[in-house]
């Protein structure tokens, strides 16, 4: 029994969060599949790169070098001032120096979305690698007020090799290669790493718990929640695309830390309060997306500490850890002796 | 706190959040520059609420679709004060008044849920003052009707067997306010299902049955001429019944989140819209949030608040949170639904006041503290009489040409007209590059015969108004429209937002239009600094909203009305469809007709000079709906319509008209139901959107055929209904009224005694 319960927590269990870490980075932590390569461009790869308003006949001018073949997708990521334009644009492509458009088709822009990449695809050029290529997309009708701009977010654009099934089967011996190539472009995309990494928290957590299990029931060591911090934290300052799967883990597992430390609804409403504070300060900072992933975790705390508080209401559990002493365990004494002395002197102003 | 102090601080507020509405002067801006300039349009306001039919300026007129006739209280309100106080100061009042209702329907409500009146007093303020309620300048007495119906449940289903009326009473008046504006409808709804489930829950609400059945009756009759305007659209499969919730429930955006923890967001005017409100709205929230992180015990109460308030925010961000997938699947439950702070924040601010009630309830000096601090802030920016948003206008300041064509009252029959571009102007109204949007026209005399609102127009209708914009071929619009005039702004100048937005591009094609019509034969021009007035010069001598057509021409697509190939003295009717079988040519009769501008659900109408054992048509311009019935009448019936001025006689489209006064609610109109509706299997779609009637032989009864003349009544059926449903209504409303009054009278007496 017990060499069961050893193989079980030693192996089974870090085997499975092994497993879930390789699917979920795999299948949901790219908005791309398994078998396209993505490479991110920055604004200096844009001519005289600019964030104002695409006005009818003006042009977005792009080049690149491709680094792989089988070029199908150019994404560039707009803004739309939170409108719905009515612009159509042109994107046409070629490769330098050729005169002739190898692609040109129009698109209207009311299906952009703010931030986000817009996929132009064309034809697949496969043998892509190595060239130069130069990309326009200019507008038919923008007006002020009703167009489309560059996002100010990076990457600016990207392209997108498209590899097909049988073609990476008809060479096996090349899987392992595209496979270290798909992990080393994949990784070169901050929201893949973000992910990915938030992916691996369960193993984490687990490892950690593994290892300080004793110190943990016995001197309430609240490692695993500041480790889970570190990892919201992470999400909250480098993801720049929403990923509802990875919002959802985490909050599975604070739901978790939650249960297994039986902290009260007033520390997740503490956490709430602590993203809800830090918004001010990103936008003073422009640091606009920062601020808006802070204030939907600020959300998200707040709707958890909300369920735990009907749950409490309901249930009146006791020794429940309050918010109070979780500060204290979290950040030691000296903060909460600060906020204690804070807090008096509050209360002693008000009355 | 003293009762002198409460009341005291209470006027302050309102005088200051409202003295931008004291000044002199005329306030519009975007929505709420619907307001009456003078009698005319108020009647007009008023007669809205009682047709089914209804026209808010446009010429063709559409069917109103959902939920008839339930701003009835706010419409009567504003009428009451126009007829006191006259048109500006009516305007302010009925904010304050809306105020002042909100504040006391809240302070009833909590008073369900907390003792201490000093506490409900300032909650109740800021509830009311909320950034979002003050900004919505209006529309204020819609923001009663939740507490109020919240408020009267509670107690008309209270433990204590007796049936109360007066609690009835309140709570049909609280679902009118609620009702009152189409949008908010879902955010009642879905704050008063919190509340009812959790009254349910704590069982301090008494379900009996003879309440239940009480309240049952007085919903059905009270509110009759809604059911039967949304019954009916729901029963002819009409395209129009959803379409409001189908354009109004936009949601392809994401939203910027961070909002949803800004106290000071706004709607409607926006004097929030800064950075440092925006920083203070968060640091309230911050606040708040400290509150609820040292609140030492959850109530039932809080927990709910918190959850409305999760609510709010959840649909404001649903793309954001869940992407289109649960937006998708909830639109088809709640048609309404729209991930917009304008909509979904009311959802969150009902239930703030309450949620800092409780978490700071321990400390009532830092109650005063907070709500002060967030009224202040709240007020502050409607001291800013620069912003101009918030400006008032004079009349007398209107340029002449406005005045005489728009503001001026008109009470004869209004002439069709096409503006461009469009009828809601900018700058171009006061000459200024930054007023307010101001709709200048309600159609009075020169209604517009666009209407490119999709909410309240769907198939060819709305395509065709979507066709005229900035079209200068409109010749044949005189026989498919009976067009008289065309109005072309030339005072068009470049603006700034918020509002519609005009720029060079726009100067520019405006500008082209007036040299294209300028070259047009037909037309002749009486310009002004304004805008250009184009009329036909042979306007006079045609009336194509009722004729008898002579020719049959086929058009199968929508732009051919732009071809300008119909020659209005063949007299024709446009038919769009191949189906439908018509022969080339008829006879056509001399027409005779009595129209009333204020009701176009009736016109008497007499037929002369045709061959009754021959085929005949009749078209009548007035947009296409199967409800419009022919039926006999006699001369008897035709001349107790009696005119009000002299016939107009038509050359051109051998007719005649007249103007006579209708009542709009005629209940005599009932005996045309127990007559055969006239054509009714060929009745046809003619001149793309009007109605058209091949009368044949048969369809005329031998003894008629006799007379030289024959009578026939062009009806909107639907009205007849609607007339009884709001005669219903309005008798079992007095008597609620009366019910109410005899229990409360009673009940004091027998206290005294």
């Amino acid at each position: 029994m017990n060499s069961l319960k050893k193989t079980t927590s030693l192996f089974l269990i870090p085997l499975l969060l092994v497993g879930f870490w390789l699917f979920m980075s795999l299948f949901f932590a790219s908005n791309y599949s398994l078998s396209v390569f993505v490479n991110g461009y920055g604004q200096s790869n844009i001519k005289n790169f600019n964030t104002n308003e695409l006005l009818k006949g003006q042009k977005i001018i792009g080049s690149f070098k491709s680094k792989e073949n089988n070029l199908g997708i150019v994404g560039v990521r707009f803004f739309n001032f939170d409108n719905i334009s009515q612009d159509i644009v042109t994107f046409r492509i070629k490769e330098n120096p050729s005169k002739n458009w190898y692609y040109v088709h129009s698109y209207k822009v009311d299906q952009f979305q703010p931030n986000e990449l817009f996929t132009f695809g064309f034809p697949i050029i496969t043998n892509s690698k190595n060239k130069n290529y130069t990309f326009e997309i200019q507008s038919q009708k923008g007006k002020p007020g009703n167009a489309i701009a560059l996002s100010s977010l990076s990457p600016t654009f990207v392209t997108e090799f498209q590899f097909t099934k049988s073609e990476l089967l008809a060479n096996k011996t090349r899987i392992p290669i595209f496979l270290i190539k798909k992990i080393f472009y994949s990784f070169s995309d901050i929201n893949f790493a973000v992910s990915s990494s938030i992916y691996l928290l369960p193993l984490i957590l687990y490892l950690v718990w593994l290892f300080f299990r004793k110190s943990l029931l016995v001197s309430q060591n609240y490692i695993l929640v500041e480790v889970f911090l570190l990892g919201v934290l992470t999400f909250v300052f480098f993801m720049q695309q929403i990923n509802r799967d990875v919002e959802l883990t985490l909050i599975i597992l604070w739901i978790f830390l939650v249960i297994f430390y039986r902290l009260e609804s007033s520390v997740s409403f503490l956490l709430a309060l602590a993203f809800l504070i830090l918004v001010p300060f990103l936008l003073i900072f422009n640091l606009n997306l920062i601020a808006e992933n802070s204030s939907m975790w600020t959300y998200f705390f707040l709707v958890i500490g909300t369920f735990q508080a009907a749950i409490e209401y309901r249930k009146k559990p006791g020794n429940l850890l309050t918010y109070d002493k979780f500060l204290q365990k979290i950040f030691g004494s000296y903060l909460s002796k600060k906020y204690f002395f804070l807090s008096t002197k509050f209360k002693s102003l008000l009355s | 706190m003293k009762n002198l102090i409460k009341v005291s601080f209470f006027l302050f507020i309102i005088f200051v959040s409202n003295f931008f509405l004291l000044r002199p002067g005329s306030w519009f801006f975007q929505d709420t520059s619907y307001w009456y300039k003078n009698y005319q349009e108020l009647w007009s306001g008023l007669s809205l609420q009682l047709l089914p039919l209804l026209n808010n300026g446009y010429y063709l007129g559409y069917d109103v679709g959902l939920f008839g006739s339930t701003r009835i209280i706010s419409v009567l309100l504003s009428f009451i004060l126009f007829i006191l106080f006259g048109s500006s100061l009516s305007q302010a009042l009925f904010t304050i008044i809306g105020l002042v209702v909100s504040f006391f329907s809240f302070y009833f409500f909590s008073g369900i849920l907390l003792e201490n009146k000093n506490i409900r007093y300032v909650l109740s303020l800021l509830f009311t003052f909320s950034p979002l309620i003050i900004s919505a300048e209006g529309y204020t007495v819609l923001f009663a009707g939740i507490p109020l119906f919240l408020y009267s449940f509670y107690k008309y289903f209270s433990k204590d067997d007796k049936t109360r009326f007066i609690y009835l009473l309140l709570n049909i008046i609280g679902s009118y306010l609620i009702l009152s504006y189409i949008r908010y409808i879902e955010i009642g709804f879905i704050i008063i299902l919190f509340y009812g489930i959790y009254f349910l829950l704590k069982k301090e609400i008494n379900l009996s049955l003879k309440k239940i059945f009480y309240f049952v009756l007085a919903y059905i009759l009270l509110f009759l001429p809604s059911i039967f305007s949304l019954a009916a659209q729901l029963l002819e499969k009409s395209n129009t019944a959803f379409n409001y919730a189908t354009v109004f429930a936009n949601h392809s955006q994401f939203v910027n989140f961070i909002n949803s923890f800004n106290y000071f967001y706004s709607f409607n005017v926006t004097p929030y819209e800064n950075n440092y409100f925006f920083i203070l709205g968060v640091i309230t929230f911050i606040i708040i949030f400290v509150g609820l992180v040292r609140n030492k015990k959850f109530s039932s109460l809080l927990i709910l608040n918190l959850f409305i308030f999760l609510t709010g925010i959840t649909l404001y961000g649903l793309n954001n949170i869940f992407n289109n997938f649960i937006f998708n699947k909830l639109i088809t439950f709640f048609p309404l639904i729209v991930n917009g702070p304008y909509w979904a924040f009311f959802i969150s601010s009902f239930s703030l006041p309450i949620i800092i009630g409780l978490v700071f309830g321990e400390s009532k000096r830092l109650i005063y503290i907070i709500s002060v601090f967030i009224i202040v802030i709240s007020i502050i920016p409607f001291l800013n009489f620069n912003q101009f948003e918030f400006r008032k206008y004079k009349i007398s300041d209107i340029p002449k040409p406005y005045l005489d064509y728009f503001v001026k009252p008109f009470y004869g029959i209004p002439e069709a007209t096409q503006y461009i571009p469009g009828t809601c102007w900018r700058a171009e109204y006061m000459q200024k590059a930054d007023v307010p949007t101001m709709c200048i026209n309600f159609g009075l005399h020169y209604s517009p015969i666009s209407f490119a609102n999709p909410r309240l127009l769907s198939g060819k209708d709305y395509l065709l108004s979507v066709l005229l914009n900035n079209k200068t071929s409109l010749n044949n619009l005189r026989v498919t429209h009976n067009l008289k005039d065309i109005i072309v702004a030339n005072d068009i100048v470049k603006t700034k937002g918020p509002g519609p937005l005009t720029n060079n591009e726009d100067i520019r094609q405006i500008k082209e239009e007036n040299i294209a019509l300028s070259e047009n034969s037909l037309l002749s021009l009486n310009p002004n600094p304004n805008f250009n007035f184009y009329y036909f010069k042979n306007k006079n001598d045609y009336d194509f909203y009722i004729y008898s057509p002579k020719t049959v021409v086929r058009k199968l697509n929508l732009n051919d009305i732009f071809d300008n190939s119909l020659n209005i003295y063949d007299r024709p009717v446009v038919v769009d469809n191949n189906q439908i079988n018509l022969n080339k040519n008829y006879q056509s009769a001399n027409i005779s007709y009595k129209s009333d501008p204020l009701n176009s659900t009736k016109y008497y109408v007499k037929i002369a000079d045709v061959d009754f054992n021959k085929p005949f048509l009749i078209q009548m311009n007035q947009s296409f709906n199967t409800n419009w019935k022919l039926y006999f009448s006699n001369e008897s019936e035709f001349n107790q319509a009696s005119c009000k001025d002299k016939w107009a006689k038509f050359s051109i489209t051998n007719n005649n008209r007249c103007q006579y006064n209708d009542p709009i609610i005629n209940l005599s109109d009932i005996k045309f139901l127990s007559r055969n509706p006239v054509a009714i299997n060929t009745h046809f779609e003619g001149n793309f959107i009007g109605n058209g009637w091949v009368i044949n032989p048969n369809n005329i009864p031998d003894n008629l055929k006799k007379n030289k003349d024959i009578y026939i009544v062009i009806v909107y059926e639907k009205q007849i209904y609607y007339s009884y449903a709001i005669l219903i209504a309005g008798v079992f409303f007095i008597l609620l009224i009366a019910a109410s009054l005899l229990q409360e009278i009673n009940s004091r007496l027998r206290k005294y005694n």
